[in-house]
Formats: C-alpha cells, sequence, structure tokens
C-alpha cells in the first residue's frame, strides 16, 4: 500500500503547503465566482489566440460545483469532472499520505495504452469544442 | 498486452511486458526467485513456477564476452533488474486541466512515453521521458500558480467581503 522508504520532512512541508495551497483556491473559488474579480487573468491561451483550451471553464466550473451546481459545472467544462476531479483527488489524497504518514502510496501501475488515451482524450476535447 | 510486475525482496521492478521478461530472465538479470505477476493480480508466483509451463528458461550459454560459466558470480549477486521509476499521469492531467495552459499536454506526452519506453526495455529513455514530464509539469504548475495568486489577491483586494 505505502512505499517502504520514508520521504524527507522537507517532503512533507512541500506537502502540507500543496494542500493548504490546494485549500486556499477552493475555498475561494467557492466564495467568489472568477469572473467577478477584475484582476482575475484569463487563460494565457485563450488570450493569445482567442479560442478555448482543455482547461478554459475549470475555474468558473468550480465556482459552480462548490456551489452544489453540478448541470452548471458540466456545461462549463465536462472534462473537468470526468478527468480533472480525479486526478485532483489522486494527487491530494497522495499528498496527504505523504504529509500523515510520511511515507508515498504505492499506486498500481498504469497500462502503456492509458497515457496515450488520455492524451487523444484531452487534445480531443480541446480541438473539438473549438469546432 | 499484459504487463509484468517482478519483486525481490521488498523491491519491485517494471512492469514489463512478456518478451523483455523473457529476456531478462534469459540474460539472469530476473531470476528463478524473483516473484512475478501480472499488472493488476493479487497473487505472486516464483519465476520458476510461472516460466515453466511456458517453456521460458534461463541463460544456460554465457552470452558472447562474458566469463565461462564457472566464473560467473555467485546468485546472490546476479545483476539487478532495471527499475524505472513510475510517472503519475494525475500531475500532468491537473496542470493542464486547472492551469489552464498547454504545457500540460507536453507533460502528458513524455509521461505517456514513459510506461512504453519502459515496457520495451528502454530505460534510459523512460528515464529520460519522465524528466521532461516532471519539468514541463512543475512550469505549467508555476505560471498556474502565478495566476492563481492573482485572482486571490484579487479577491482579497477587491472591496466587499468575499462572503456576500
Ligand atoms: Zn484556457
Amino acid at each position: 500500500m505505502l512505499e517502504r522508504e520514508a520521504v524527507g520532512v522537507r517532503r512533507r512541508v512541500a506537502a502540507g503547503l500543496m494542500l493548504l495551497f490546494g485549500g486556499v483556491v477552493l475555498l475561494t473559488l467557492a466564495v467568489r465566482h472568477p469572473d467577478t474579480v477584475s484582476w482575475a487573468p484569463i487563460c494565457l491561451w485563450r488570450e493569445a489566440t482567442g479560442t478555448l483550451c482543455a482547461g478554459c471553464g475549470t475555474g468558473r466550473g468550480m465556482h459552480h460545483l462548490l456551489q452544489g451546481d453540478l448541470m452548471a459545472a458540466w456545461r462549463l467544462n465536462p472534462l473537468m469532472l470526468l478527468l480533472g476531479i480525479p486526478a485532483a483527488a489522486i494527487v491530494g489524497l497522495g499528498e496527504g499520505v505523504v504529509l500523515v504518514a510520511g511515507r508515498r502510496i504505492r499506486w498500481p501501475a498504469w497500462p502503456s495504452w492509458l497515457g496515450w488515451t488520455l492524451l487523444a482524450v484531452v487534445v480531443g476535447w480541446w480541438v473539438g469544442r473549438n469546432l | 498486452m499484459a504487463q509484468y510486475e517482478v519483486r525481490r525482496g521488498s523491491e519491485q521492478f517494471g512492469p514489463y511486458d512478456h518478451e523483455t521478461l523473457f529476456n531478462y530472465y534469459r540474460e539472469g538479470r530476473v531470476v528463478a526467485t524473483d516473484e512475478v505477476r501480472e499488472v493488476g493480480a493479487a497473487h505472486w508466483q516464483t519465476m520458476q513456477q510461472f516460466s515453466q509451463p511456458q517453456g521460458m528458461t534461463p541463460q544456460s550459454m554465457p552470452p558472447p564476452g562474458m566469463p565461462p560459466q564457472g566464473m560467473a558470480p555467485p546468485t546472490g549477486q546476479v545483476a539487478q533488474p532495471v527499475h524505472v521509476q513510475r510517472m503519475s499521469l494525475a500531475g500532468p492531467i491537473l496542470v493542464t486541466l486547472f492551469c489552464c495552459i498547454p504545457f500540460g499536454i507536453v507533460s502528458i506526452v513524455y509521461a505517456a512515453q514513459v510506461n512504453s519506453k519502459a515496457s520495451v526495455g528502454d530505460v534510459a529513455g523512460a528515464e529520460e521521458s519522465r524528466g521532461k514530464a516532471t519539468m514541463w509539469m512543475w512550469l505549467g504548475f508555476g505560471l498556474g500558480l502565478a495566476g492563481t495568486i492573482i485572482y486571490i489577491v484579487g479577491v482579497s483586494a477587491s472591496g466587499s467581503s468575499p462572503f456576500d
């Protein structure tokens, strides 16, 4: 379940800071819609090209999700719900275990095709949503 | 194609595809007492049990350039199987979707290469890809971090209570 080797103190501190940062981001997103903050930078890709990137809408989507509006989040970026939240959960759980137990989780190895499939899904979504 | 993990004591190696595992066994990098299982399977079996029904045999003739068998190192000192550190896909995906930048995509490409290269025994290539995937992931995270901090500062500085 966990790796045998313990991580260093600095790695545990880093995990704590990451989780703290994640918590602050979630709290901020929960209370404030990104569009109501005049300083909020919009996506660099969208700024440069005028098209949406694969992640556009995740900030607003998280706001709606945290307010309990699943459908609004889905409309803004379904991939955030399908891939982003599970990925965030994996990273968050991993960092949490590092912080508390001082060891990394030993995840099962993913098969080679999974990486390429996820790449195709993300790129397909990126292109497809702009058509 | 099925992938196999190899365990020696507390150390775990792989995953390798069938052919790579077969080659390592013949070369003596994986030995009969090492344990093996298909990725995702619950139970380990020794390499000896695993290989018998499949007609896999360890190297009996020394490869060219190696000392004759009598001078070969004892079993306890066989070459270590190659250990490729795994690359998580979660970080690159997270950077791609939440940091909103194409750097995450580059990171996914390199992360996907890690397992593909490792499964054909290209250890150096897999390590190189892992390094690049990690580098692009952190670059993307850094950009996203900068943007997020500006957003949080913006919320704090925008006058009215954030809880209104
Ligand atoms: Zn974007």
